[in-house]
């Protein structure tokens, strides 16, 4: 399948013509430079423009940066996305099975999930498709997979993150629903990969998932067996993010936190709008809320540590959010699945896998 | 010939310990000053040669990762492995990343023949990787110099 999307997408040799581009606020400052004063040769009708790091501004300097954007995004007339969802969870609904399409940051695997051969770029990888209309790429190395897991799409993907397809073009086949399929495509990046398409395979490799994991603070690369931390304190958890913030996350964190009162604090940054108000018309906001959780709106912010959910030094958090780096929340984040970071929430502790399935 | 002295950095050095989500910007000075902040504070890379373990770079495609180094003046990337965003980034950048497995002490003087595909340091010769395409766009300063 990508050696078929990507020979359709061939200009010449290790040049390549994406079907579809997306670019948000976070990264635009970085592009900027590279095309101002520049002619957009890429056809502007097939550009997603998405403000969804800087959602809404919380300094001078980012409603700076966002001013700046949508003046580009007016100049040019492009399809444009403000405040209403992260970028991935809104490019679900424009990916088709074999698009070639290209995003300004690394979670672009995610539309993976649609059958598109999705990739992430860098400022000056996106300017070139801007102003040239091509990508060069190297020889893809592909890998096939099947998986087997009944566990959640953070759980099955913190199992790939363990794995690692560094660099690696991965085709995968995992029987579950469409939400856990595409958290799955969005961690892939983390695993690694420059893309994780979803189609049949036959499969190199076939991967099980049979635990609980956990992402040790500063290391989400190298996750271990989640009950190697039960008991640790939390003072703080986070659910949201393009890897858990989805409507079945939100439910998930739901039935665990039952209303009952929390021992940690709780916040909950539902991925889009859509997945915001559904999750309020179907009562789960109210549980939530009635537990003590805090609602965020959509946005980055939190997992790029750009504002609202930051930790004091000394605290421990256990977040859904893509990256824990040292530093980028103030204190520990541990890296874990919605229903694991909502019952750290409830006990004020990591639970054990066995107290996990109690609660749901 | 490009060469410099080795900054030997370790494995799994990622894009965000490189250049921190939290302390993004647009402004050269503070993307320098962002340069490995929480894990190696005060780093002295200005003209080095970096000498990588596995994926370096991994995780973010943010460019300030990158660019920190490029403002560092950086001259070249030498690891047993990149993280894709890096990789890409320093390549799109001008700056040479090449896959390889150097035995370099910190300070060490380590010489880079593009042409020929070798590093020389430490009294010997070493192959290192780089694609075809990539070279391409390095013997042109970088990306926005390929027509």
């Amino acid at each position: 399948m990508i050696d078929e999307i990507l020979e359709a997408h061939r200009i010449s040799e290790g040049w390549y013509r994406p079907d579809l581009l997306m670019i948000h606020d976070g990264n635009y400052p970085l592009l900027k430079r590279y095309i101002a004063g520049k002619e957009i040769v890429f056809p502007k009708e097939r550009i997603i423009a998405v403000a969804d790091h800087f959602s809404p501004p919380s300094k001078v300097e980012h409603a700076e940066f966002i001013d700046d954007f949508e003046r580009f995004v007016r100049d040019n007339g492009l399809e444009y996305h403000r405040f209403m969802g992260i970028s991935h969870e809104i490019m679900m609904d424009h990916a088709e099975k074999g698009m070639f399409i290209v995003g300004l940051d690394s979670h672009s695997t995610a539309y993976g999930v649609k059958g598109a051969l999705s990739m992430g770029s860098g400022a000056i990888d996106m300017a070139y498709i801007l102003l040239k209309g091509k990508m060069w790429l190297d020889r893809p190395r592909i890998r096939r997979i099947r998986i087997e897991s009944t566990m959640s799409g953070f759980d099955t993907g913190l199992h790939m993150i363990a794995r690692g397809y560094d660099n690696l073009w991965v085709e995968m086949e995992w029987d579950s629903g469409f939400e856990d399929r595409a958290t799955l495509s969005t961690m892939m990046a983390d695993a690694g990969a420059a893309s994780a398409l979803h189609t049949e395979v036959e499969p190199d490799e076939t991967v099980y998932a049979e635990e609980m994991l956990i992402g040790p603070p500063g290391d989400i690369r190298h996750p271990v067996s989640l009950n190697e931390y039960a008991g640790t304190t939390v003072d703080q958890a986070f659910i949201g993010s393009c890897m858990g913030g989805r409507y079945g996350d939100l439910k998930r964190a739901a039935d665990i936190v039952k209303g009952e009162e929390l021992r940690a604090r709780l916040l909950v940054s539902p991925i889009s709008m859509s997945a915001y108000m559904k999750a309020l018309n179907d009562g789960i906001i109210e549980r939530l809320v009635r537990a003590g959780a805090v609602i965020l709106n959509p946005s980055c912010g939190t997992c790029a540590g750009i504002d609202k959910g930051m930790l004091a030094p000394s605290e421990k958090g256990v977040f859904t959010t893509t990256r824990n780096a040292k530093g980028r929340h103030g204190g520990q984040v541990f890296s874990a699945s919605p229903e694991v970071a909502a019952a750290s929430a409830l006990l004020g502790r990591i639970p054990s896998e066995e107290e996990v399935d109690a609660l749901r | 010939m490009l060469s410099g002295e080795a900054f030997l950095i370790g494995d799994w050095v990622s894009a965000d310990d490189i250049s921190p989500a939290s302390l993004f910007s647009d402004e050269p000075e503070a993307i320098k000053a962002s340069c490995l902040k929480y894990i190696m504070p005060g780093a002295d890379i200005e003209g080095r040669v970096i000498i990588a373990g596995q994926n370096f770079g991994w995780g973010s495609y943010r460019e300030s990762a990158a660019l920190c180094l490029k403002y560092m003046g950086v001259k070249a990337v030498i690891a047993r492995s990149f993280g894709l965003g890096m990789y890409r980034n320093l390549i799109g950048l001008g700056i040479p990343a090449l896959i390889g497995d150097i035995p370099a002490k910190n300070g060490d003087i380590v010489e880079i023949d593009m042409e020929n595909r070798v590093v020389r340091c430490c009294g010997r010769e070493h192959r290192v990787e780089i694609s075809d395409i990539a070279m391409e766009i390095l013997m042109k300063g970088g990306l926005l110099n390929v027509p």
